[in-house]
């Protein structure tokens, strides 16, 4: 009996040392679930709570729709989200499943080293409320594109940040329909296609009719019953170690093959360059993000909008240090377990399921469903938020605003933006079905590294820069685009992982670090060059935006010139 | 209250926007240190217990960052009745 739980032991050793090795180059497809994926029997629980929930949100559309007549109630839900309303909603579009099973995943297997992508993701919300909560909400109408295009040459830097959105959106997109196919096939049972179209139809169903309305509430939800079921986790976890956080440190670092080296940096990462580059790439790609930055004008005053982004990181706060609770629970709870591994000393499902088998040890089939449920309600809710963005980056910025110059048949409007809905829907079904074989970590890396070097610099230096010109922030967005894109493509999820070279051109996955500065530099440097009458223009502009970014459009009436 | 004026306001607030920033920035990138030799001492624990200073480190960062907003807020708010902000 002793032998064989030696044996175990040993089995469960070499296996977590061989995740180890291969996790060093698959950490960043925190948004995706690899490989094949052993489906899990059916949970009743699961299913029943799912229900529920599906019942739920389907009504909310139901309601949402008669309330959603006009472009402005499809994009930002009539203006009427309270500060703690959106600042849910935000925190419910941002915690996706990835950041709940994909960073409790990380610490099962490497320790204190998984919390790089927490602190990551936290960090950029206080940022959010410094620097552009109240500024974006007083000088957008819908979308950050209106932000950016308000004191430039309006046609030419929207074509530039409806690309960044679009960019950004599909591939978040493609990494959550493949991340949600795979994990539905694994929480519930359902076949892969099956469940990227079950997703593409719920949300399709929430955004059509429903618009932001539906979403924020889909979002408000889901957001709820994951600080819930989180909580309830953490709570039962805790009461293991009679509530002594040492004793849980204690336990995961006596259950775990590498001992207390797990309570300290160093395991998964060695590299500070590698730390910093992933710091940059997560604090500006956030910041960068055109669906949770449109989630700003859905306030009615931008009091509303700076309460927003606190309450966010106030949720979020909690979410992540309850995540080093369910992290360390993992490796405390599930080691030693072998109800958990298979024969060949593999955690069941990989290691990003190390949550759910957590809820299973310490909350039976109960938490586990309700904790898949909510896993469900995560990825609907993440993509809603995409799909509305994606809709109004063509509907609002490209047909309105570019267009109609501003003045689109309201009618016209919005149907334009549900039928761009349903193709964005029916579009990423089918990047979905494609991508399903494909290694996507690199999609995954891809959305923050553009955002944080296309979407941010822009939006950051048309707030902040007197000296920016049209030219300047065209140049710099379209470096910012394509050194990331290069930089990636060398990096080792592509060059190594996806075509096979033994090593890569360039060492890390996440390229902010380089690009950010570089698009940052070359947007400088091409802005003071210019000398046309249109960067007169675009730097005369600023003083009158500026007055408007901090008092409001009512205290501030828009004089800027266009031409 | 005159254009200029609220220009003045405009950009002393703009000053500390950058300012919070600039903190928050300094802090948050003070997690790297956890992974050079510089911030070895961070890989110890703390007395007796088995919390290593970068687990405070991650712990203390993200409590701070919580108060560092409030503050923010608070000054903000302060400046609502002189600043004219609506």
């Amino acid at each position: 009996m002793s032998r064989m739980k030696n044996i175990r032991r040993d089995a469960v050793l070499i296996s977590a040392t061989a995740l180890l090795m291969s996790f060093t180059t698959q950490v960043l497809a925190v948004g995706a679930i690899e490989g094949e994926i052993e489906r899990q029997p059916l949970n009743p629980v699961a299913i029943t709570m799912f229900l529920i929930f599906v019942g739920a949100t389907l009504f909310i559309s139901y309601w949402s729709s008669k309330r959603t007549k006009s472009s402005k109630d499809f994009y930002t839900a009539g203006g009427d989200i309270s500060g703690l309303q959106n600042g849910t909603a935000i925190a419910g579009d941002f915690m996706s499943a990835a950041s709940f099973l994909g960073i409790t995943g990380l610490i099962f297997i490497g320790g204190f080293d998984g919390l790089v992508l927490a602190i990551g993701a936290f960090s950029a919300w206080p940022i959010m409320l410094f620097l552009l909560a109240k500024r974006v909400r007083n000088m957008g109408k819908f979308t950050f594109t209106d932000v950016v295009s308000m004191r430039l040459e309006k046609s030419g830097i929207r074509i530039v940040a409806i690309s960044g959105t679009l960019v950004v959106v599909v591939l978040y997109l493609i990494a959550q329909m493949v991340g949600a196919g795979k994990l539905i096939e694994l929480l519930f049972g359902l076949p892969y296609n099956v469940a990227v179209v079950l997703v593409s139809v719920l949300v399709l169903t929430y955004v059509t009719f429903g618009g932001m309305l539906a979403t924020t509430w889909v979002q408000i939800i889901k957001a709820v019953l994951l600080m819930i079921g989180v909580t309830i986790t953490a709570f039962l976890v805790l009461m293991q170690t009679d509530f002594s956080f040492d004793g849980l440190l204690s336990g995961a670092a006596d259950n775990h093959p590498l001992g207390d080296a797990i309570l300290s940096a160093g395991v998964l990462f060695k590299d500070p360059v590698q730390i910093a580059t992933i710091l940059v790439s997560m604090l500006f790609g956030i910041l960068g993000l055109p669906h949770i930055l449109m989630r700003l004008f859905t306030v009615p005053t931008m009091q509303e909008a700076k309460k927003s982004a606190f309450y966010a990181s106030l949720f979020m706060a909690y979410f992540y240090l309850m995540l080093v609770v369910l992290g360390f629970g993992t490796v405390m709870l599930l080691y030693n377990n072998p109800q958990f591994f298979t024969s060949d000393g593999q955690i069941i499902g990989g290691s990003n399921m190390a949550a759910i088998h957590l809820a299973t040890a310490v909350g039976g089939d109960y938490l586990t469903g309700f904790m898949s449920a909510v896993t469900f309600a995560t990825i609907l809710a993440v993509v809603a938020g995409l799909t509305v963005s994606g809709a109004a980056a063509v509907s609002h910025d490209f047909y309105a605003e570019m267009i109609c110059k501003g003045k689109p048949d309201p009618v016209k409007e919005l149907r334009i933006t549900r039928v761009t809905t349903i193709v964005i829907g029916v579009i990423a079904v089918i990047l979905g079905i494609l991508f399903q074989d494909e290694n996507v970590a690199f999609i995954a890396a891809m959305p923050m590294v553009v955002a944080a070097s296309v979407n941010f610099p822009i939006l950051f230096l048309s707030l902040f820069w007197e000296g920016l010109t049209t030219r300047g922030a065209i140049i710099g967005a379209v470096v910012g685009m394509i050194s990331s894109v290069v930089l990636i493509v060398i990096g080792p999820q592509v060059w190594v992982s996806v075509l096979g070279f033994d090593e890569a051109l360039f060492p890390y996955n996440y390229p902010a670090l380089f690009t950010l500065p570089l698009a940052l530099i070359v947007t400088w440097i091409f802005s003071v060059t210019d000398k046309s009458a249109r960067a007169t223009v675009d730097r005369d502009n600023y003083s009158k935006l500026l007055l408007r970014s901090e008092y409001g459009p009512d205290d501030a009436p828009l004089e800027v010139a266009r031409h | 209250m005159n254009t200029e004026e609220k220009i003045k306001i405009v950009k002393r607030k703009t000053r500390q926007r950058l300012m919070f920033t600039a903190i928050t920035l300094m802090l948050y990138f003070s997690y790297v240190l956890s992974y050079t030799s510089m911030g070895s001492f961070l890989s110890h624990t703390l007395g007796e217990s088995h919390v290593s200073g970068s687990l405070a480190l991650y712990t203390a960062l993200i409590v701070v960052f919580i108060l560092i907003e409030l503050l923010f807020l608070y000054l903000n708010a302060d400046k609502k009745t002189q600043g004219g902000e609506k």
